[in-house]
């Protein structure tokens, strides 16, 4: 990470929920006790999917399968883009941020906890205030650069990486319609209460 | 648009809409010029699995390879995949024809299981005959931020006039106080947001942000707290 000309680094280690807390799962138990596998019926009843009968794949119009490896990133209006480089050992620009609406606006993919190499006086000073930098993140090379926000609390130094959401101003003449969508189905396990 | 049972510090409540947050996905994959759809198909049959295979053909299985095509069955092999329902198999991979007895295992977060138990089903709250409480803990959302990882987040909106100088004036307190509120579940408010049965429980942190007569008010869910892995 650099931050006025001053670079500083960290080791990185990704935490999520599991790690913390532990989890819970729900498991089928089969007549004699042992534990049951899932498959999947195909709709026409013809045959038992099991673990390693299924792939995925892109295929065109006239049903031609096309290879992940040739596939390219593309923008919303069909422009070809640029493959991003990793940004894991490279020194990345970090911008200083006045406002937190961007950390709060954030969709989290993944947090690391952070350990410093070596971190710029700085750069310190100003987490040690409290204070919060966004910085472009990329594990590997794609063709989509994710945000990240680099934090201090009481535990220690974090990075939190994911993609900017968007949500829109309210107002008196605009009602929403109800409608019967299910637009917030989960489908992660119950886990363990955080508290 | 689904429906959540509020009620603010007044303890005043309604039942008011909400939408999850719009990510702002900025490429796809694919090919210029090319319109590409994703597709599930059938990959191998059972007899061309590894384990049949390795199995039935033993140690000519290798040279089998090479000499030929065991493991595709042409007429099966490409065939897409729509719709499918999920079977439990047992231990000898034969399908069950009555339900499986389900177990709750618990993992620790060294990945060890810790117990097994018979799971109870959590109901959803958030549109129930209890509204979901503006609690008195505030807290200034700079520490919210630096403290909790969201999950996710959902934006809360009226549905009529009445509702909106409801909402309207929770953003307008939380926005000119910089602060998050907690939102509970519960008689006293004191339970985590479950938005359905056997969803997950989520720590709920209400923000508030104004511009003239439009507002925002986002509830922020939290399942983790930023801390390090002991």
């Amino acid at each position: 990470m650099s931050y006025a000309n001053e670079e500083s680094s960290f080791d990185h280690r990704k935490i999520d929920r599991s790690k913390l807390y532990g989890k819970k799962r729900r498991i089928a138990i089969d007549q004699d006790g042992n534990e049951c596998q899932k498959a999947s019926l195909m709709d026409d009843g013809s045959l038992i999917l099991k673990s390693g009968m299924i792939a995925q794949g892109y295929f065109t119009t006239n049903e031609k399968w096309i290879p992940n490896k040739d596939l390219i990133g593309l923008s919303p209006d069909n422009r070809p883009l640029d493959l991003k480089p990793s940004t894991l050992g490279v020194a990345t620009e970090m911008e200083l941020q006045d406002q937190l609406e961007g950390l709060a606006d954030l969709s989290v993919q993944s947090i690391y906890s952070l350990e410093p190499i070596a971190i710029a006086d700085k750069t310190k000073t100003l987490l040690d205030a409290g204070k919060v930098f966004r910085f472009g993140f990329n594990y590997r090379a794609d063709y989509n650069e994710e945000t990240g926000y680099l934090l201090k609390n009481k535990e220690g130094y974090f990075a939190l990486i994911g993609t900017p959401s968007s949500s829109e101003w309210a107002e008196l003449e605009q009602i929403v319609t109800e409608d019967f969508d299910d637009n917030l189905i989960e489908d992660d396990d119950i886990d363990f209460e955080m508290f | 648009m689904k429906k959540i049972h509020f009620m603010n510090k007044e303890e005043r409540n309604a039942k008011v809409a909400f939408q999850p947050l719009q990510v702002n996905k900025n490429f796809y994959m694919g090919l210029p010029k090319e319109t590409m759809t994703f597709k599930r198909y059938v990959a191998a049959t059972e007899k061309g699995l590894h384990e049949y295979l390795s199995k039935e053909i033993e140690e000519d299985y290798g040279q089998a390879l090479v000499d030929g095509d065991p493991e595709i069955d042409f007429d099966v092999i490409g065939k897409k995949i729509n719709s499918t329902d999920l079977v439990y198999l047992n231990a000898k991979g034969d399908i069950l024809y009555a339900p499986p007895k389900i177990e709750e295992s618990i993992i620790g977060p060294d990945g060890t299981e810790k117990e097994r138990r018979k799971p109870e089903d959590i109901i959803g709250n958030v549109d129930d005959e209890l509204p979901v409480r503006w609690t008195d803990q505030k807290i200034p959302i700079e520490d919210v931020l630096k403290s909790f990882a969201f999950k996710r987040t959902i934006q809360i909106m009226h549905m009529d006039g009445l509702t909106y100088d409801f909402l309207y004036q929770m953003a307008k307190e939380l926005s000119n106080e910089k602060s998050m509120v907690i939102i509970g579940a519960g008689k006293k408010g004191k339970d985590p947001l479950i938005f359905q049965s056997n969803g997950s429980p989520y720590r709920a942190f209400l923000e508030g942000r104004i511009k003239d007569k439009k507002y925002k008010l986002l509830l922020h869910l939290s399942n983790m707290q930023l801390k390090k892995i002991g």
